[in-house]
């Protein structure tokens, strides 16, 4: 695969930065006071219980949503006064794969690839390279409404990394793939972090793959960033041994119920 | 039995739930759609009463065309009924998102069915109910009925839809295991599309309008001869009009309780074999649904007449017009409507085709550039109603994929603007080939023609850009017919708004445009009043239509950009201000809050 166009070299710049963001649904707080940085080449797990503000912050960094108050900024970018620029280096998977159902896998690509303004040569290109990459390439002529739930979540990952993101923002990644696409999906993100410096920010609710694939946490609850850090940082944190899993629930009150 | 009210419960609370809290505007929008339908009632009404009158003043054939016109409206809204029955038995009974959860519910599938027999019913049944009841009401009122055709009349309206209903689903039951599911909604949807666009087509090309005239008098006669040979005795609706007709004459003499009992006696009967053909075949059917239908491949004629779009510079625009001209014609609900199209301009031209304007000599040119004007008016509802149809649900053709443009480096004014363009440019062109080809018919002068052409020209845009912001403030992404998406709230707007701007361009105009083609007759000349009022009301013309271009664009976008997909509508918190208002003022943005654009 062709290299990444503008590899970040050094670790400490933070490519993602929230800085006091929270969003309000009527009387709800949904996120309160986030405040986190990502660094290029680092794979960041946000973590929280059903409903504690995972989503939407995943969608506010996406650009999908706008925040209550706060701000976002992607490689320096102020999302909300840089869109089109903050945008255009960010690659978003979201949890549940919507896609034009009536188009092919392939016209799916070619059409991603002119949202970011891809030349036509190089976007067939790196169709082809992904569509191969992720075991589509037999059925890139067949339309999307034919697709598995597995087909499609690969699919919209082709999306994501087809103009070559420095940002990748993932919700729930794993859902709806089997074992083997799973594991070809943690090693991509592992090389794209480690050999490209992409900043990855993943919301998951599995523990055995935040614990395995990132090198940082964050664990939110109820709106607010209870705890951040390497699992060894976490577990200094709580002042006991154990796994992800046990650290999770101790932090979330979760483990008395 | 308990089972059976308990599947039924969701769509119950669903329904009291949003009568509790409609959501932000909800309150204006159930009261204005109201007022809606009870104008609607009432104009329905006056129209009835006045056509009964009409067809009952014909000497001689009176009775028996107001007779044959009440079975007709018993056989015409049990056909529509039976039509839209078997769209929404299929949706209730095969493809409804829920029937998973219910078919693993330790439910009977007998509850499953009856409960989605009823939702299927009601779901069909209350739009003909909706506009059949002001007609009836109209017979009742012309004729000084009796009272008990006032209590009479819903039972047989219950009774015939019942029937109708029952048919339907039997006939769905059927087809599933024959068809595939989704086929067979595909082909049912389009089969009654084309039979409504070949009813409004045969009803035009008959020339109802050859019956004033008195030449064709004798054909009018052996027509309404043909008109004495009774209908099916055997068909619920010929019941109705038996059992009620006698009550119309105000006395309850001629009245006969057996026709009720038949119409009774024929649902239970018909309601009897449809559950006994669900029994054998639902659960065999459901499982052949759920094996999906034959696939559909990209490629082809579609892919090359797309690559047309080659010619589209931008890359960002060319993305967008590939997609939506791809997704259009792979889709059926959307593709069809074309027939719709074809019938509307079809009837258009023959109208002035068949239009005899040298019969009135003196006043011929006069005639002709003042239909020629007002064509202008003509036009723009085409071109309303195309925009209503094409332009006004492309935001909403986005669907739940909505995400893939927000979180693209794209702004909501530059989607919106490509979605402008993109549907822009056929409704202009068929707008432009109207003008031409009824100025043509019309024999029109060339100053009104070329009025016409500019006043289309600039109409045309103003149209389709209310549309699409309309659309944009009014989008419904989770529809799953995008051929529904004009008949709600937004399109009702859309309708009031165009018309009223249609209005005002025609009113605004009018008095230049006689002024000027008076003094080119040299009836006038040009004085003090001409040189103040001519410009004047033309750059009014001009305000009109530049407002219409930019407001509505502006409100759309500025609400789209705040849209929150799990609120279905401007993000809480960031709601646009009362949506009764909706033209006089922009979303507010709260100070601080950033814009995605």
């Amino acid at each position: 695969m062709a290299p990444w166009p503008a590899k970040a070299n050094s670790v400490s710049t933070p490519l993602i930065r929230l800085e006091n963001v929270s969003k309000n649904y009527r009387q709800h707080q949904a996120v309160i006071d986030l405040s986190l940085t990502v660094p290029a080449g680092e794979i960041y797990g946000f973590l929280g219980p059903n409903g504690a503000g995972k989503t939407t912050t995943i969608r506010i960094l996406a650009g999908a949503l706008a925040p209550s108050a706060g701000r976002v900024f992607l490689a320096g970018y102020d999302l909300a006064k840089q869109p089109r620029e903050a945008k255009t280096i960010l690659g978003y998977i979201p949890d549940r794969p919507f896609l034009y159902e009536k188009l092919s896998g392939w016209e799916f690509l070619l059409f991603t690839a002119g949202l970011y303004r891809t030349p036509t040569k190089i976007a067939r290109q790196r169709s082809e390279e992904l569509l191969n990459l992720f075991d589509l390439w037999d059925w890139r002529d067949e339309l999307i409404e034919n697709y598995s739930h597995g087909m499609k979540q690969r699919l919209i990952m082709s999306g994501a990394l087809l103009p070559k993101p420095r940002i990748l923002v993932v919700d729930e990644p794993m859902v709806g793939l089997d074992p083997r696409g799973a594991k070809l999906v943690m090693e991509i993100f592992r090389r794209l972090a480690r050999e490209e410096g992409v900043a990855m920010f993943v919301s998951t609710h599995t523990m055995s793959l935040a614990s395995r694939l990132c090198d940082r946490i964050g664990i939110i609850n109820k709106g607010r960033l209870t705890a951040e850090g390497t699992e060894e940082a976490l577990r200094a944190q709580v002042g006991r041994q154990g796994d992800l899993e046990e650290l999770f629930l101790e932090m979330t009150n979760e483990g008395e119920a | 039995m308990r089972e059976f009210f308990w599947l039924l419960k969701p769509s119950i609370l669903t329904l009291r739930n949003y009568l509790k809290d409609p959501g932000p505007g909800g309150r204006v929008k159930i009261a204005s759609l109201t007022a809606f339908a009870l104008v609607m009632w009432v104009a329905l009404f006056l129209l009835s009463l006045r056509m009964i009158r009409s067809f009952y003043s014909v000497e001689g054939f009176g009775d028996i065309l107001a007779y044959k016109t009440f079975n007709l409206l018993w056989l015409t809204g049990s056909a529509f009924l039976i039509f839209s029955a078997v769209i929404t038995a299929l949706s209730s009974f095969y493809l409804a998102k829920d029937l998973g959860l219910l078919m693993a519910a330790p439910v009977s599938r007998e509850s499953v069915f009856w409960a989605r027999s009823v939702q299927s019913f009601l779901a069909s049944a209350w739009m003909p109910a909706a506009f059949v009841f002001p007609v009836f009401l109209a017979y009742g009122w012309h004729f000084g009925a009796n009272p008990l055709y006032y209590f009479l009349t819903p039972l047989a309206a219950l009774g015939v839809a019942l029937s109708s209903a029952f048919v339907s689903q039997a006939a769905v039951i059927l087809l599933v295991n024959i068809l595939p599911a989704r086929r067979t909604k595909d082909i049912m949807s389009l089969l009654g599309l084309l039979s409504f666009v070949a009813l409004y087509l045969a009803f035009r090309l008959l020339r109802p309008e050859r019956l004033v005239n008195p030449d064709n008098l004798q054909s009018v006669a052996s027509y309404l001869a043909s008109l004495q040979t009774p209908t099916s005795p055997m068909l619920p609706t010929a019941w109705a009009t038996e059992l009620l007709w006698p009550l119309l004459g105000g006395s309850a003499e001629e009245f006969r309780w057996i026709y009720l009992l038949l119409l009774g006696l024929g649902a239970a009967v018909l309601g009897l074999l449809t559950s006994y053909g669900a029994d054998l075949l639902y659960w065999v059917g459901y499982n052949k649904s759920q094996e999906g239908a034959s696939r559909q491949r990209a490629g082809g004629l579609l892919s090359l007449v797309a690559s047309g779009f080659r010619l589209v510079r931008d890359p960002e625009a060319r993305a967008l017009m590939v997609k939506d001209f791809k997704i259009f014609f792979r889709d059926h609900t959307q593709w069809s409507q074309l027939f719709l199209l074809g019938a509307l301009m079809i009837i258009y031209l023959y109208n002035f085709s068949v239009l005899n304007l040298k019969r009135y000599p003196l006043q011929a040119f006069f005639l002709e550039n003042t239909i020629a004007f007002l064509n202008v008016g003509l036009v723009g509802l085409v071109s309303a109603t195309l925009a209503l149809r094409f332009a006004f649900p492309s935001i909403s053709a986005e669907g739940f994929s909505y995400w893939i443009i927000r979180s693209a480096p794209l702004s909501t004014p530059a989607f919106m603007r490509h979605k402008l363009i993109f549907w822009l440019t056929p409704i202009m062109a068929v707008a432009l080939f109207l003008t031409y080809l009824t100025n043509r018919f019309l024999n029109a002068a060339p100053f009104m023609s070329a009025t016409a052409f500019v006043l289309t020209f600039i109409l045309t845009p103003g149209l389709c850009s209310l549309a699409v912001g309309l659309g944009a403030r009014f989008p419904r992404f989770e529809t799953e017919n995008l051929a529904q998406v004009p008949t709600g709230y937004g399109g009702l707007i859309f309708m009031v708004s165009s018309s009223l701007s249609l209005l005002a361009l025609i009113g605004l105009s009018a008095w230049p445009v006689v002024a000027y083609l008076q003094i080119q007759r040299g009836r006038a000349v040009w004085g003090l009043k001409e040189s103040l009022l001519i410009p004047l009301l033309t750059a009014l013309v001009l305000v009109l239509t530049w407002q219409l271009w930019r407001r509505p664009f502006k409100i759309g976008e500025a609400s789209l950009a705040i849209y929150d997909e799990d609120a279905k509508g401007p993000e809480k918190g960031l709601e646009p201000e009362l949506e009764d208002d909706f033209l006089l003022k922009a979303p507010r943005k709260t100070k601080g809050r950033p814009s995605l654009d």
